[in-house]
């Protein structure tokens, strides 16, 4: 009886192949799916921006940044959604990948200072000796805080660096295991909004991210091989395409709007995710673009952290293209 | 029919090479029922299981209705162990009908076959019962119509009844003998029991301590059929009993001192 | 001359009173979260609330959200699951028919078996794909090893006087293997496949959590990058659900394949 029924199976597995293919097959690899700055990604599948275009795409949902460029790298994805970061790493390491479109301008994290502590901790100077959090080392938020610390003339050294997780800052803060860390979106508002801290630099917003970056930093977006801009330029074209309607969507509609254009299943609280998007609105590309000033900057804090060996030049400008986007925009009447 | 000349038999132990039996020879006309009595350790059951094929012999020769044993197991023979050899996973009626099924007998007659013998056993209404829960003389009777089912010639068997209580021992020597009355194979029976050994018996070998030799042997003139129970009263039984039992407790004290000096 | 058969056996409550003490504790525990997450004593960030969870599965499985991934899982965990058996069981009866097979191999299997899955997991995918194949390699490589060590032992383990007994009854190798080697190997395979299931949904589970377009797995973590703690705890639920149905089903089996054993408990 088992065998009869491991036999259909096996059967149905391979019938179960796609039926009738409407578009042309795409696949893409997430890291994490649900994160907010994956939104432009999610806009477009709620939409169906990519179906418009005549493709269809296959997600795939990794558990961490470092398997979705993998299968980027191995061929079984023809796109990741990733951070430039990786694409720039990539190439240090002697592996071509190239970014084309952009999710976000900004980082999304913010400095919070635990509100017990306000009256000793003024600056970012007097973080020295205490323990500040990350979400993990070595990641985004890592390098950021490193960035920061040094800038104020602090030795990351002198400062206990702990990795408390994302959702699991604020217990951490208010726990009083870190004094002082770089949290995310929506934890970065709770906590405030809760009294539990304050901010000391929130690089969600413009105003914040120029003051201690100097500017627009590129983070997340679309990152695909050579070969595969190579050989189906229109795929690539049509890709970011859809992606650039999906970022203009979110520059002009209300964050209720975009929450109900979401894929209904794959929101959780809607409450939350409003919430959390009316106060990152801005970390958003208003259509895909990066400036080569966001990427110098990014590259600034990359050689800060010590992502380059002494004396290595990357070559940089081979790592994003924005030819696609720009083209995207054109068809698409974005000014 | 059984017939063992200068049979030697030398097992590989941990202490180096152990002779279980030295320079064995005896035989058993056929249609008789014969006991081997000695001390423990005298290597009684490894002489049944050279019989029976199950080992080869290292020296010596060992036939069987004429036939040489060795290489495997002799057909047509039967072996009853000591301790339950009754597959758990089949039920009463279909262990005693599996020597029919290897045999090839179509399932519905070996299935009938079955039936006849575990009545004739007394166990009637317990054929879809499993081994676990019958207790132990129901098991031994199981084990006894399996083994005669499929008529064997010879029929050896290793104390079976040693692990029974007293009374369902003697209940099933009764039986055995009542059911070879009937069938009339070869018997060959082992045990420590001298009572039962004589109470059984046309005749009774007895072993020396380890190595085992043929120390003598008794024929017994008691008259069949026998009850026995009723038999232990005798006089003329209890006269073989003082004869054999000279010779049976020197081994046993030579194969006592043995084990405790060891 | 009849004597009792032996059934003495300690009693096990009734199944009516089993059922209706497992719903009672599982009732109050829900109860105790529920209450503690609305009045505040438990934080309902991070563990919602059973009422809610129960809103979102309900929501599911009337919208069909959740067929599509609870089939995908299935799929996996039975597949690997077969696959699983079937090699185990063809090299745990190479094994013990071949000392020297055994002896040389052994050591590998035990190191094998000692390597943590989530390790093997980004292998699976480079040398699998990211589609079903990498699951059922998960899958196969929790269930492979279970099914060859009961497999392994359970023929090594056969009590010699049955093997004489069929032998000096007239059986031969063929005898041997139908009448007393499957049956005894089966019995403690039939032991172990309750477990065998359980680590197959685990293993379908963790390949998807780590990398997958779809399945019970996808969705904690896609409720996990959402940090949303209602969605994560509403596929744990689905997926606890799952197994239960499955193990119950399993033990009905069980039961009907076994009952000429003696329960010693």
């Amino acid at each position: 009886m088992k065998t009869v029924v491991a036999l259909v199976l096996m059967l149905s597995a391979l019938v179960s192949a796609p039926a009738a293919r409407a578009g042309e097959p795409v696949t893409f690899a997430y890291s994490q799916i649900g994160l907010l700055v994956h939104l432009p990604w999610s806009v477009a599948l709620g939409q169906k921006f990519f179906e418009e275009q005549g493709l269809e795409p296959k997600s795939y949902n990794f558990e961490s940044g470092g398997k979705s460029i993998a299968a980027l790298i191995g061929g079984g994805a023809d796109f990741a959604a990733n951070a430039l970061e990786h694409a720039i790493k990539a190439k240090v390491q002697g592996k071509d990948l190239v970014y084309v479109f952009s999710s976000t301008r900004l980082p999304g994290f913010g400095l919070v200072v635990a509100t017990a502590h306000r009256s000793e901790i003024k600056s970012v100077a007097d973080l020295k000796g205490k323990p500040v959090g990350v979400s993990g080392i070595g990641v985004a938020s890592h390098v950021l805080l490193d960035y920061m610390l040094k800038k104020h003339g602090v030795d990351p050294k002198d400062v206990r660096i702990v990795a408390v997780g994302l959702s699991t800052f604020p217990p951490a803060l208010e726990g009083g295991k870190i004094v002082a860390g770089m949290a995310g979106e929506p934890f970065f508002s709770r906590v405030i909004a809760k009294g539990a801290g304050f901010s000391m630099g929130n690089m969600s917003t413009l105003k914040d991210a120029q003051a201690i970056l100097g500017g627009e930093y590129a983070f997340s977006g679309a990152i695909t091989r050579p070969d595969v801009i190579a050989k189906r330029p229109q795929v690539v074209q049509k890709v970011v395409t859809a992606l650039v309607k999906a970022s203009h969507f979110i520059q002009t509609r209300t964050p209720e709007e975009i929450v109900a254009a979401l894929p209904p299943d794959l929101v959780g609280d809607r409450g939350q995710y409003v919430e959390t998007l009316k106060a990152s609105k801005e970390i958003f590309t208003p259509a895909g673009l990066v400036s080569p000033t966001a990427v110098e900057t990014l590259v600034r804090v990359l050689g800060s952290f010590g992502v380059f060996k002494p004396g290595e030049k990357a070559d940089i400008p081979s790592t994003y293209d924005m030819t696609f986007v720009r083209q995207a925009m054109k068809d698409l009447k974005i000014p | 029919m059984i017939v063992l000349e200068r049979v030697t038999q030398t097992f590989e132990g941990p202490a180096g090479a152990f002779t279980a039996v030295r320079d064995v020879g005896f035989s058993v006309a056929p249609g008789r029922f014969v006991s081997l009595v000695g001390p423990s350790g005298c290597g009684k059951s490894t002489l049944l299981g050279l019989i029976a094929g199950l080992t080869p012999v290292s020296e010596g020769r060992i036939a069987l209705g004429g036939r040489a044993v060795g290489g495997g197991v002799p057909p047509n023979i039967g072996y009853l162990f000591q301790r339950d050899a009754l597959l758990p996973w089949k039920t009463a009626l279909q262990n005693v009908a599996l020597p029919l099924v290897i045999r090839g007998v179509p399932s519905a007659d070996a299935r009938e076959r079955a039936l006849a013998w575990m009545k004739r056993v007394g166990l009637a209404g317990f054929e879809g019962y499993y081994p676990h829960q019958l207790s132990g003389g129901m098991r031994k009777r199981v084990s006894l119509a399996t083994t005669l089912i499929y008529e064997p010639a010879v029929l050896l068997m290793d104390e079976p009844f040693s692990a029974l209580d007293v009374q369902t021992r003697n209940l099933m020597e009764n039986e055995l003998l009542d059911l070879w009355a009937e069938t009339r194979n070869t018997v060959l029976f082992v045990t420590h029991d001298l009572e039962e050994a004589i109470a059984l018996s046309d005749e009774v070998v007895v072993l020396t301590a380890s190595p085992g030799r043929v120390k003598a042997s008794y024929p017994i003139p008691l008259a069949r059929p026998r009850n026995v129970i009723e038999i232990r009263f005798r006089e003329e039984f209890t006269r073989l009993y003082e004869r054999i039992w000279k010779d049976l407790r020197d081994e046993v004290l030579t194969g006592y001192a043995q084990a405790t000096k060891a | 001359m009849k004597s009792s058969p032996d059934t003495r056996k300690p009693r096990k409550p009734e199944p009516g009173r089993l059922l209706a003490a497992r719903a009672g504790l599982f009732l109050a525990l829900a109860v105790v979260w529920e209450v503690g997450a609305r009045t505040g004593v438990i934080d309902p960030y991070f563990v919602s609330r059973p009422t809610r969870i129960a809103q979102t599965i309900a929501g599911w499985f009337a919208g069909g959200f959740i067929y599509s991934h609870i089939w995908a899982t299935v799929h996996e965990a039975v597949l690997g699951l077969a696959l699983g058996i079937l090699s185990g069981v063809v090299v745990g009866v190479l094994f013990a028919f071949s000392p020297f097979l055994s002896s040389l191999l052994q050591p590998l299997m035990v190191v094998l078996n000692a390597t943590p899955r989530i390790v093997l997991a980004p292998l699976f995918i480079v040398w699998l794909g990211i589609g079903l194949a990498s699951k059922v390699a998960m899958v196969v490589s929790l269930v492979f090893f279970i099914i060859f060590f009961s497999t392994y032992a359970g023929l090594r383990d056969v009590d010699v006087n049955l093997i004489n007994h069929v032998r000096v009854m007239g059986g031969s190798r063929r005898d041997l293997m139908r009448h007393v080697l499957l049956p005894s190997a089966l019995t403690w395979l039939f032991a172990s496949l309750r477990s065998c299931v359980g680590f197959a949904v685990i293993g379908a589970i963790l390949g998807e959590y780590l990398g997958a377009d779809r399945g019970i797995g996808w969705i904690v973590q896609y409720g996990e990058s959402l940090f949303d703690s209602n969605m994560v705890l509403s596929g744990l639920i689905v997926l606890m659900a799952f197994v239960t149905v499955l193990d119950v089903s399993l033990g009905w089996v069980e039961r009907r394949f076994s009952h000429w054993k003696q329960q010693a408990l």
